[in-house]
């Protein structure tokens, strides 16, 4: 796999079609889910913001609402007329009336605190210097109150009530709550001069009410400051005052009412602030940027869960589609290999009616032409070498029957009569066999009388200069083989390996069966051939006449027996020529017939 | 074939890891608590105390942490702590935060502790050796120096400065006495500083101030170590006309000793800040057992008051224990 480069994967139809579905599919439904993904995260975070502000306008209301029912609380008693006659220094008034009087505003005061919790503490203070405080509590002399904020801010509000920031309430003796104050200038109904000054304090019963009642997420919160940025409310507000939790205070109160991205204590943060118009509070809500999408985690974990399951089931469409496709054209490309190979009988079964289905028939029709036209070739091919063969049989070397009759007359001259029965008898058998009917079969006894009788007249002919020597295996004379297989091989070893030799030569011929193989060597000590030569031979590559008969035997020992002939040249120059023929003997019949003679 | 069928498997192993993940995620968000054990001195809790218990339930409220207080019945039963501490090292919380009522006796506990692979942080007072994580406190030595500075505000050429502690063997004391002793002699050199153990008791100091002023001894300026003989010290000057002339700065805070800075009688006061010594003890605590790197020593600072900048928004939260409800 590794020798491929990896685009050459997807070089079958099959594969590539998958993988471009899938990388279609994949990539429309990626960039939709991103797409919707940020429009809904987008859409998200307005909501959240939308909401927020509404919570926080609300919490402005109630803020409001709030302060105006703690300024009913206080005209209801900066009008008493018995709060003004008080303070009024009316000279008319003896010692036990301004007592009865001053009974009857600190009973109010301290009713108005038993039936609000919200409310910790009241106190009058007059401009005559006359104090009345709830229940009649103590007020510290050593306190210098002109200097409280809440006695700056009321003075200089103008006639409107004043509300503080938080702070620690320390006009009263031995205590120091924490409060939000309400103060408020006092005026004579007659004169309208002003006569003193109200405060009223609140604990955070009603403000903790009113923010931590309101809920942002996990990590959103309300804070609240006063005018100068000091913290009136804040869920961690120790925490902030210690300065072991960051808040923007100042940073907000030099900003406009609206929305700010911040970074604080290293994650991102939605600021909303608002302004209460009453108190000149700052209503500021934070949200955590993260928090505001994260529900989008569900919807991203859906997004996905969809895509995976599209993706694995275009995979699979697509792979089918494909597989339906690619499947005939694969067989087919099976199918036209297999004849490359040579193998004719394939025949491609394609039932599609489509493209495909009309390539396969015309591909089987083609197939079958070829076959056809093989089948005559090979007929034809079969019918030439069968004449070629029938050629040779018949063709008698004229040089070898003239010098044979020639030797013949010279014997007779000589009176060599038994000589000349002998050779001539030779001559017969030999003609014989070459003209025998057209039986192309021989038992192997048969063939060796046949290249007996050859050597016996070649050898009046060469006399000294050549001996031969014939070595046959009992057990094998009854095979039956082909014929003239031995005799052209012999006439080849004397023409081109002993006449050419000036001393003469000796021919050998061995038939024996070596396991179950049929051997039969012929072999001569001759002039031998040269690497050339004997590669040309090899390799049936000659056009000498010579060529012609050893290229003869071996194509009709291949036409018979096939390729379980095995042929091998051995020659070396001046040592000498072997041809050796193996035959396994399972492809040969024995002859059972011990008196049957082909000549 | 088969390698489509690869293919095909590793797709639906990488689909089911990607939503395993996810379900894994959204479901299992939550880790166990951590376990917190405060080892504190004394079940008598003091403002101071009861401040930084608060700092501490605050950091441990907003953390998902799961905490408990054990303490020794005073500041003097050193035995008492080390058994406790015993106790819960066999508990094995994941954390301690240990307030530590002697500096050379707990050492070996500290030792046994971090031995337990039990994190420790030292609160307010440190032991002897390094065997903790961190510690949380105020540098007394600085505030002792600081509270010597503030009171030479008020000196001119001082002959006789009073020193009043509260116990000869408290760290907290030895330290503070150094700081404000070595910020005098540095100033005035030739000068005469006395240190009285009042041995947490106001009487004490306020029987030894009248018996100093009773034999005519000329007292430039006083310095109240603790709260105990701060109050002491003050009442004296706050009910003797003929004594209120003379300067005293004292340590932490309570109702009585601002009112006596709100009556002028006490110049200026020097207070911890327990709420923060507490949350940021808790807070260390949490972050060493996240294994994250802590600074040793981590000093929650000292702030100096007077009545001028005693309603001031940062400082009357620290004079002032802020609760809504």
């Amino acid at each position: 796999m590794s020798k491929y480069k990896w685009y050459q994967r997807f070089e079958s139809i099959q594969s590539s079609m998958t993988f471009s579905f899938v990388v279609l599919i994949a990539g429309v439904l990626g960039l939709s889910s991103l797409l919707s993904f940020y429009f809904v995260q987008q859409s998200n975070r307005e909501s959240a913001v939308f909401y927020t502000k509404e919570i926080i306008s609300q919490m402005s209301h109630n803020i409001e609402y709030y302060t105006r029912e703690m300024e009913s609380v206080t005209r209801s008693i900066t009008t008493n007329y018995d709060t003004l006659r008080y303070f009024n220094d009316d000279e008319h008034m003896t010692e036990l009336q301004r007592e009865l009087i001053r009974d009857r505003v600190v009973n109010q005061l301290s009713s108005l605190l038993d039936s609000r919790k919200d409310i910790t503490s009241a106190a009058l203070f007059g401009s005559n210097g006359q104090v009345i405080s709830y229940n009649d509590k103590p007020i510290r002399s050593y306190t210098d109150f002109t200097r409280s904020d809440w006695y700056k801010g009321a003075s200089e509000n103008g006639g409107r009530p004043y509300i503080t920031g938080s702070y620690v309430q320390n006009i009263y003796e031995d205590q120091y709550p924490w409060v939000v104050s309400m103060s408020s200038m006092m005026y004579d109904s007659f004169s309208k001069s002003s006569i003193g000054i109200m405060v009223l304090d609140m604990n955070y019963a009603t403000i903790n009410e009113i923010c931590s009642g309101v809920s942002l997420g996990d990590q959103g919160y309300v804070y609240i400051l006063d005018r100068d940025g000091a913290v009136v409310w804040h869920p961690k507000q120790q925490l902030v005052h210690s300065n072991l939790y960051k808040e923007l205070l100042t940073e907000i109160i030099g900003r406009e009412d609206g929305i700010y991205e911040e970074e604080v204590n290293g994650a991102d943060k939605v600021y909303i602030v608002e302004t209460s118009d009453s108190t000149g509070w700052r209503i500021v809500a934070v949200m955590d940027g993260k928090e505001m999408v994260q529900n989008l985690d569900q919807l991203s974990a859906l997004f996905i869960l969809i895509a995976v399951i599209s993706i694995l089931t275009s995979f699979f469409i697509a792979r089918t589609i494909s597989a339906t496709l690619s499947r005939p054209i694969r067989r087919l490309k099976k199918s036209m290999l297999e004849v490359q190979k040579g193998n004719l009988d394939e025949e491609v079964r394609i039932d599609n009616r489509n493209e495909i289905g009309d390539l396969s028939h015309t591909f089987n029709a083609m197939t079958n032409e070829i076959k056809e036209l093989l089948d005559a070739n090979f007929k034809a091919q079969r019918l030439k070498r069968k004449s070629e063969f029938k050629a040779l049989q018949a063709q008698i070397n004229p040089h070898f029957l003239y010098n044979t009759l020639d030797s013949i007359i010279w014997m007779s001259l000589a009176n060599k009569k038994d000589e000349v029965v002998e050779m001539t008898s030779a001559l017969a058998k030999l003609f014989r066999l070459s003209i025998n009917k057209g039986d192309e079969l021989i038992t192997i006894q048969g063939e060796v009388d046949h290249v007996t009788n050859y050597l016996k007249i070649q050898k009046y002919r060469y006399e000294s200069k050549l001996s031969y020597d014939i070595h046959l295996e009992p057990s094998v004379k009854n095979y039956w083989t082909q014929k003239l297989i031995l005799q052209p091989l012999v006439e080849n070893a004397i023409y081109h390996g002993i006449k050419l030799k000036a001393e003469g030569g000796h021919i050998n011929v061995m038939i024996f069966e070596d396991e179950d193989t049929l051997v039969m060597r012929v072999s001569d000590n001759g002039i031998g051939m040269d690497e050339q030569r004997l590669g040309d031979v090899r390799a049936l590559n000659t056009s000498s006449k010579s060529g012609v008969g050893t290229k003869n035997v071996i194509e009709r020992l291949k036409l018979v027996y096939g390729d379980k002939v095995d042929i091998e040249f051995e020659s070396k120059l001046e040592v000498g020529t072997s041809v050796t023929i193996r035959i396994p003997t399972e492809l040969m019949e024995v002859d059972s017939d011990e008196t049957h003679k082909n000549y | 074939m088969k390698r489509t069928k690869i293919i095909s498997l590793i797709v639906a192993l990488l689909a089911v890891v990607v939503l395993s993940t996810f379900a894994v995620r959204s479901f299992f968000k939550v880790d166990p608590p951590k376990t917190v054990t405060v080892i504190l001195k004394s079940e008598k809790v003091s403002e101071f105390w009861s401040e930084v218990i608060s700092g501490i339930e605050r950091f441990g409220a907003e953390e998902n942490i799961e905490y408990d207080f054990v303490s020794s019945i005073d500041e003097n039963d050193v035995n008492g702590q080390i058994e406790i501490i015993q106790e819960v090292i066999s508990r094995k919380p994941d954390g301690i935060i240990l307030a530590a009522s002697d500096y050379y006796k707990l050492a070996d506990m500290t030792a046994k502790i971090l031995d337990a692979d039990i994190e420790l942080v030292l609160i307010d007072s440190g032991v002897r050796g390094n065997d903790f994580d961190s510690i949380v406190a105020t540098d007394n030595y600085k505030a002792g120096y600081d509270g010597a500075l503030q009171l030479m505000r008020y000196l001119e050429a001082p002959k006789h400065i009073v020193l009043v502690n509260h116990v000869q063997s408290s760290l907290t004391a030895i330290e503070r006495e150094q700081g404000a002793r070595d910020a005098l002699i540095e100033e005035y050199g030739d000068i005469t500083v006395e240190i009285f153990y009042c041995n947490d008791d106001p009487a004490a100091a306020y029987d030894y101030i009248e018996r100093l002023h009773r034999y005519g001894v000329e007292i430039d300026g006083i310095i109240g170590l603790n709260e105990r003989s701060t109050v002491g010290a003050a009442r004296f000057l706050d009910e003797h006309e003929e004594a209120s002339h003379i300067p005293i700065v004292g340590f932490d805070s309570s109702v009585e000793e601002i009112q006596l800075l709100e009556k002028e009688v006490v110049k200026a006061l020097v207070i911890q800040q327990p709420f923060s010594m507490g949350y940021t003890a808790m807070k260390t605590l949490s972050e060493v057992i996240e294994h994250s790197k802590v600074a040793k020593n981590i000093d929650t600072g000292a702030l100096i008051i007077t009545k001028d900048n005693m309603y001031d928004q940062e400082n009357q939260v620290i004079l002032f224990p802020f609760n809504r409800e």
